[in-house]
């Protein structure tokens, strides 16, 4: 089924509609997804340069806190050893106060551990025998003036493990503690021949002429310690150094006491020879072992590179391998000391805050992707509703808009569907200012057109059928003017004669005539007026009703010759036209079968003997000219015999001049060549319809185009 | 029928090809009629011309007429069948007809 325009209108709207809505759709599906990708891409940027500086953050956070860990853990081994350090140079100052004022001390005696049980704290003085056995008064004097020092010793040695004074005389005075605090005990070679000039604390202190710390070394109580000293003086100058034992185990154990600042693993304490002084660590590398090892030159590089850096004093944050392990390893210089603490952090636990702030940024990135696409999915639900919302009206317009667009074509249909039926009246009234008013104007234009043009047609076609009829009827009366054979000359026995003609469509000028002058003379016509028509037909009659008044009304003496000439100068009268006529008459005296005939220009006629051979009577000399051409003329009678039996067939130019379809015409040859076969015996009817018959063969399906007449007679011979 | 006309200043040929049937005969009427005004000198050439009709005879006729009044007029290349026709209606007496 076809569709309406209605249809096709809603359709192609439809389509429209349809069609921009897919492309919205995807234009908003596409933007979304691109909008969802771009967002997600960015948010995967940022989580990683986010996550990436928040780990970095988080990462140089525990960093700085473990470098601070451990300069805090370095300046509370500083203080510790500063404290000793005063106390040690308050030991020396009151030593050298001592010495210099004598006269403001008494001279005290001390405990010997040669003889006396000598308790925990207790200051006691102790000479080696050697020295007891050479000791002067001045020595003695020395010494119990010395030995005022115990006051200060006393309480210092409460708090530290040694409190000593060595003098450059070879005696030592000193406070030693015991770890229960009883009683001390004394080894024989000390009591025997202890010097503290030979001591390392001595030397150096001596060499330096400052305070000095000792290096970490084992005490004769199998304590690591370090020794601070620092020379006095009397008199006369260097006279001795005090120093004072600090328990190193002591200091070491109170930097892990201390906060560890929530790290674990391991530390350890560096001299600056290289070598691990002490460490958490038991085994492996940092180990604390008898052995000197310098740590800088362990198979470790990264290690053995950081060790040298803390030799050099310096403090830093950096990742080493230890034993295998990745180790966050943060020093600090203990400067005094010339030693440097390390502290090693598990590389995950320094790490790990760092991860964990970067895998939380991240989730929430996620969380936040997540509300991203939720939301962006709304969005493209909420658009898709718009949409549909949008492509309703759409719909709903275009109906209108093709309705609104197709009633003025409806209506334009309607009009010219009546104007169709006949109603050329009808105005089609459309003012919608567009193509279609164009289009009905032009309808009404064509109508109106039309109606003109109809009238004028049919105005036109009743003229043309008046016309038609009129020359119907001319070619009747043109028809009734020609004789009939049946009334006048039945009966007949002295010819046979018939006569016929065909007409062309368009009415023509050819004519046939005969009648009787008298009893004994028959007058026969042919005759063929120049072209076709009104006019032909109006000459044919003129020629045929003059011929016919001057034939009659001629006298007996004149010739046919003299008769032609003067119908000639009649029908040259008034001859503007030039209209001529050609006319063969004769007349055949039915007593003698002679026959006189004047042929004015026309084809002429085959005479058949008894021996039925068909031959053209042809004029001697020139032939005459046709009637009406000029006038003047002279004509010319000639003679024929005819014997009982002869026919004379008479025939107009419409018979030779027939063509066929090929154009071809038809003929004289083949007219006389029918003639001789159709034979003189049949009856001239007969001969004329066989004649006939071989000129329509011969003509086929082609127009026939001139008149085509025929007449045949033949005298019988006298009664 | 085809009627070419060549104008040479007051000499006009033209030249008939086909059949001067009775149809043709009234355009070759027209033809002579609008053509004729100031000719002294007409040609018709009739060498393809391979019939004439009555109609033809008295258009030759016509412009025979009307050319002996301002000039002269003469057919060239009859050919023998039209020649015939003239001569069996004695109108080669009436029309000037070269060989």
């Amino acid at each position: 089924m076809k569709l309406d325009i209605r249809r096709r209108v809603r359709l192609i709207a439809l389509s429209g509609g349809v069609l921009s809505f897919v492309g919205l759709l995807l234009i908003v599906g596409v933007g979304m997804m691109l909008a969802g990708e771009k967002v997600d891409e960015r948010r995967r940027i940022l989580g990683e340069s986010a996550a990436g500086f928040v780990e970095n953050f988080a990462g140089e956070q525990t960093r700085r806190r473990l470098s601070d860990h451990v300069a805090e853990k370095a300046q509370l081994v500083e203080r510790e050893i500063e404290h000793t350090r005063q106390d040690v140079e308050s030991l020396a100052q009151t030593m050298t106060l001592i010495l210099s004022d004598s006269e403001h001390y008494e001279v005290r005696t001390l405990p010997d551990p040669h003889r006396d049980e000598i308790v925990s704290g207790v200051p006691y003085l102790n000479l080696s025998d050697a020295l007891a056995a050479g000791a002067g008064d001045d020595l003695r004097g020395e010494i119990g003036l010395a030995a005022n020092i115990a006051d200060t010793l006393t309480p210092l040695g409460r708090y530290y493990t040694g409190v000593f004074v060595g003098s450059r005389h070879g005696w030592l005075i000193a406070a030693d503690s015991s770890p229960d605090g009883g009683t001390l005990r004394f080894s024989d070679k000390f009591l025997e021949s202890y010097d503290p000039r030979e001591m390392n604390w001595y030397k150096l202190a001596e060499k330096a002429g400052k305070t000095v710390f000792t290096d970490l070394y084992v005490d004769t109580n199998g304590n690591r310690c370090i020794t601070c000293a620092a020379p006095f003086y009397d008199a006369q100058g260097f006279a001795g150094v005090v120093g004072i034992d600090c328990n190193a185990e002591e200091i070491y154990r109170q930097t892990r006491s201390a906060t560890s600042g929530g790290f674990s693993s391991a530390s350890f304490i560096l001299n600056r020879d290289g070598e691990i002084l002490f460490s958490s660590k038991t085994e492996g590398v940092l180990a604390v072992t008898d052995k000197y090892r310098d740590l800088r030159q362990c198979a470790d590089k990264s290690l053995a590179f950081e060790a040298a850096a803390m030799t050099d004093g310096k403090s830093d944050v950096q990742l080493v391998t230890v034993d295998g392990v990745p180790y966050f390893l943060a020093y600090s210089p203990m400067e005094s000391l010339g030693w440097s603490f390390g502290q090693l952090v598990g590389q995950t636990e320094v790490s790990y805050p760092a991860r964990y702030a970067r895998d939380s940024l991240h989730d929430q990135m996620a969380e936040f992707a997540e509300d991203l696409r939720d939301v962006l999915v709304q969005l493209t639900v909420v658009g898709a509703i718009q949409l549909l919302v949008l492509l309703a009206f759409v719909l709903w317009i275009s109906a209108k808009a093709g309705d609104h667009f197709v009633r003025p074509i409806l209506s334009l249909a309607e009009g010219m569907k009546e104007i169709a039926q006949g109603n050329l009246d009808k105005k089609l009234e459309i003012k919608t200012g567009d193509e279609i008013e164009l289009l009905a104007n032009s309808v009404n234009a064509m109508t109106v057109d039309l109606k003109a043009y109809m009238e004028n047609l049919s105005r036109a076609t009743a003229d043309k059928e008046r016309i038609a009829t009129e020359l119907a009827v001319a070619r009747k009366i043109q028809a009734g003017m020609l004789p009939s054979i049946a009334p006048d000359f039945a009966g007949q026995e002295t010819f046979d004669l018939d006569a016929g003609m065909t007409p062309a469509k368009e009415v023509g000028g050819d004519f046939y005539d005969f009648y009787m002058l008298d009893e004994n003379h028959l007058t026969v016509t042919v005759a063929d007026v120049s072209g076709k028509g009104v006019p032909a037909a109006l000459f044919m009659v003129v020629a045929k009703s003059v011929l016919q008044n001057f034939v009659m009304a001629a006298k007996p003496t004149d010739s046919l010759a003299e008769v032609m000439a003067h119908v000639n100068n009649r029908l040259c009268e008034g001859n503007d036209q030039m209209m001529f006529v050609t006319v063969f008459f004769g007349v055949l005296d039915l007593q003698t079968g002679r026959f006189d005939y004047v042929n004015a220009g026309h084809n002429p006629p085959l005479v058949m003997r008894c021996d039925n051979e068909a031959t053209y009577l042809v004029p001697e000399g020139k032939p005459d000219k046709p009637l009406g051409v000029m006038e003047d003329l002279t004509y010319h009678q000639a003679t024929l015999n005819l014997a009982a039996g002869d026919m004379i067939f008479f025939y107009t130019d419409g018979v030779t001049e027939a063509t066929n379809e090929a154009a071809e015409l038809y003929g004289e040859e083949r007219l006389k060549a029918d003639l001789t076969r159709a034979g003189n015996e049949a009856p001239v009817k007969e001969i004329l319809a066989d004649i006939g018959a071989s000129l329509k063969a011969y003509v086929g399906n082609a127009e026939q185009a001139d008149d085509i007449t025929m007449l045949g007679l033949r005298y019988l011979g006298k009664p | 029928m085809e009627i070419k006309k060549e104008q040479n200043g007051t000499s006009l040929t033209m030249v008939l090809s086909g059949r001067l049937d009775t149809v043709a005969a009234a355009d070759f009427e027209k033809e002579l009629e609008a053509s004729l005004t100031g000719v002294e000198s007409l040609v018709l050439d009739c060498a393809e011309l391979t019939y004439v009709a009555s109609s033809g005879l008295r258009a030759f006729l016509m412009a025979q007429k009307r050319m002996n009044k301002q000039g002269s007029m003469k057919m060239l290349h009859v050919q023998e069948a039209v020649m015939e026709v003239l001569s069996m209606t004695g109108f080669d007496d009436l029309l000037t007809i070269e060989k």
